[in-house]
């Protein structure tokens, strides 16, 4: 029966290229997803951040400086930075050009944030805030407006800086809000956002002092000065000789009010497989679908066949051929067209899932890869392929197998 | 060899009852060569499908070498004899030879013979020789590496009784095997059917609507309305 793929050499050669079409579709979303999975996790894995304190929700860590100078001094610690996010607040900056820009700010102690930094993150930056060593004085306020060393300072990306014509010593306004009180600043530094398309997206980010941070969401949220010493997070880098599990239990006894919020780099990995999951299983439903309607395809082209055989198969069915070979022979002809269009895809589809890595990785304007082709890939895929494959040429095989004798004689179809 | 008692086959057709075999008793003895004629609807292939067990009786007893096929379906709790017994009489005992040839296009001569041996597992080499020698008995030696759209419907019908005859079976039954083939073609088929019948002690049974096909047997069994009209032995030849 097996032969029957070469007496249909049209029809067989449609369905191995649709089979083709859709495994390498399949391994194109495969890779995708792949790639933000493993871009996540490189990031966590690459940074020198080993623990990681942040309370859940709205909760905040207050007198930030005081932790930080705290469990600076514990032993096997590198270094503390805290970070003050505005999560879900637009922040307008008004520009030279008078347009008003919806920015994410990120609030720093710029000194702790530069030691944690990699050499090869700090090549990204061309300036940086004035150096101090004296951050723990950084809580100055002076006329219910913050004076601290990092006073007026900002850092901005690249895209960003060339979209709105800026330039390093340029000054903007930045608010809380819209019609909120402003502040100014002073461009000290520009980094590299690794977007290389046009627009801004992706590069939202502004650094500033985290006490200058505050101040501007105080002054938004109640109009007047309460500024609080807080952080949204704080990350903590070990030296490699340290006991993390050892350091995370006495981190939690310390602060027990933020011990559910603090999670190692294991945590923060399976935290970012997790975020990047639903994106990875609706890259892999598309590229299934794609599949599922492809071999959908098989199992009618297999019908067709056995219909158009109803004579030959009474006929074997009769001189004594059983069932269950008729079954297999039907059944190994469909299994043979599934498995070659999945050997064959896997070529488009490597070529498909680097294209559509580029393609995606340009309109999104990023140098990195967008895609991870792995042998795991394309285990997982042809195991799909074939088990799918297996289960829609099952039908086709019993109907084969299941046909009444003197019907199939009869049959003049 | 075979025996039928009061075998009755009744088809539904919507609310109506069709009886294509209507009571029908038989006996046919190893070497008989017997052709069964009648008119359209007399019920002569399905008598020949119940013979070849691809066709269950309503009601009666199909006999085969003194074993009463559909005998365990009646006795015990079963209510239907299993598929795989059938198949596997129909491959060891029984040769079908079919009007339309249904050679598989794909398969050469020789790969058409080979299929039921192979169904029954017989040895490579073994099934090969055998082939081979079966195609050169019927007079193509010469083609057995030709697919079916190579040959004449004659030479066609000749592989279909090569492959019939494959697995050494001890009853041959032909349906309309000349209905496709001119007057020429018809008698040679006739004299092979012949040939096997006297040399090789083959019983055959002939469904056919031509007389001058059915004389060529020993024994004319003439149907109509389901029933045996009359069964009349021929001559010695």
């Amino acid at each position: 029966m097996i032969k029957d793929i070469f007496r249909r050499k049209g029809r067989s050669a449609m369905t191995i290229i649709a089979i083709i079409a859709s495994v390498a579709l399949l391994l194109s979303m495969m890779s995708i997803a792949g790639g933000i999975r493993q871009n996540a996790v490189r990031h966590i894995e690459e940074g020198n951040v080993d623990v990681l304190i942040s309370p859940h929700g709205d909760h905040a860590i207050y007198d930030a400086h005081e932790m930080v100078r705290n469990i600076s001094e514990w032993n096997g610690v590198n270094g503390v930075s805290p970070n003050l996010y505005m999560f879900g607040t637009l922040m307008p900056v008004a520009n030279i050009s008078g347009q008003i820009v919806p920015v994410g700010c990120i609030g720093i102690l710029p000194r702790l944030s530069w030691d944690m930094m990699g050499d090869s993150d700090r090549e990204k930056y061309d300036g940086w805030f004035s150096d101090t060593e004296d951050f723990f004085d950084d809580p100055h306020y002076a006329n219910g407006a913050y004076s601290g060393p990092y006073t007026g300072e900002i850092v901005l990306g690249d895209t960003m800086m060339d979209a709105l014509n800026l330039s390093t010593g340029d000054t903007i306004k930045i608010a809380g809000a819209i019609g909120e009180p402003e502040r100014e600043f002073r461009i000290v530094g520009r980094y590299e956002t690794g977007f290389t398309g046009g627009g801004m997206i992706g590069d939202m980010k502004i650094y500033m002092g985290m006490m200058r941070l505050s101040e501007l969401q105080d002054l938004a949220a109640y109009r007047d000065l309460r500024i609080s010493d807080r952080a949204d997070s704080m990350s903590v880098s070990l030296d490699p000789m340290a006991d993390t599990k050892e350091f995370v239990k006495e981190l939690k006894d310390a602060y027990p009010d933020y011990a559910d919020g603090i999670k190692t780099k294991e945590d923060m990995i399976v935290d970012a497989q997790e975020y990047s999951a639903v994106s990875t299983a609706f890259y892999q439903a598309i590229g299934s679908v794609a599949l599922v309607i492809s071999l959908l395809f098989v199992a009618s082209v297999m019908i067709m066949s056995v219909y158009e055989r109803t004579n030959e198969i009474g006929m074997m069915r009769a001189i004594g051929i059983s069932r269950r070979t008729i079954f297999m022979g039907t059944f190994a002809e469909g299994l043979l067209l599934v498995t070659i269009g999945a050997i064959l895809g896997l070529i488009p589809g490597y070529f498909g899932s680097v294209a559509f890595g580029n393609y995606m990785a340009s309109s999104v304007g990023i140098n990195e890869s967008f895609t991870a082709f792995t042998p795991e890939m394309i285990e997982n895929a042809l195991i799909e392929v074939i088990v799918l494959g297996t289960l829609f040429t099952i039908y086709p095989s019993w109907k084969a197998a299941r046909m009444n004798i003197l019907d199939a004689l009869r049959h003049t179809g | 060899m075979i025996k039928l008692e009061n075998v009755s086959k009744i088809y539904r057709m919507g609310d109506q009852e069709v009886r294509a075999l209507d009571g029908v008793s038989l006996e046919i003895e190893k070497g008989d060569f017997l052709s069964i004629i009648g008119p359209s609807g007399s019920g002569k292939s399905t008598l020949m499908h119940i013979m070849g067990l691809i066709d269950i009786p309503t009601s009666g007893k199909v006999i085969l070498d003194g074993v009463d096929i559909y005998a365990p379906a009646k006795k015990g709790r079963k209510t239907k004899v299993k598929d795989r017994y059938l198949t596997d009489i129909r491959l060891r005992k029984i040769g079908f030879v079919f009007q339309q040839f249904y050679l598989l296009p794909t398969m050469t001569a020789l790969e058409n013979v080979e299929l039921p041996m192979k169904e029954a597992r017989v040895p490579k080499k073994e099934r090969k020789e055998r082939s081979k020698k079966l195609l050169d008995n019927v007079g193509l030696g010469h083609r057995l590496d030709h697919f079916p759209k190579q040959m004449s419907g004659g030479e066609q019908q000749r592989v279909a009784i090569a492959r019939a005859l494959a697995n050494n079976p001890e009853i041959l039954l032909a349906d309309e095997p000349t209905g496709e083939v001119d007057s020429k073609t018809s008698e040679r088929i006739m004299e092979t059917f012949r040939k096997l019948n006297r040399e090789d002690g083959i019983t055959l049974v002939v469904v056919t609507h031509d007389p001058s096909v059915a004389e060529k047997a020993d024994k004319i069994l003439r149907m109509r309305d389901g029933r045996i009209e009359s069964l009349t032995h021929m001559k010695a030849r």
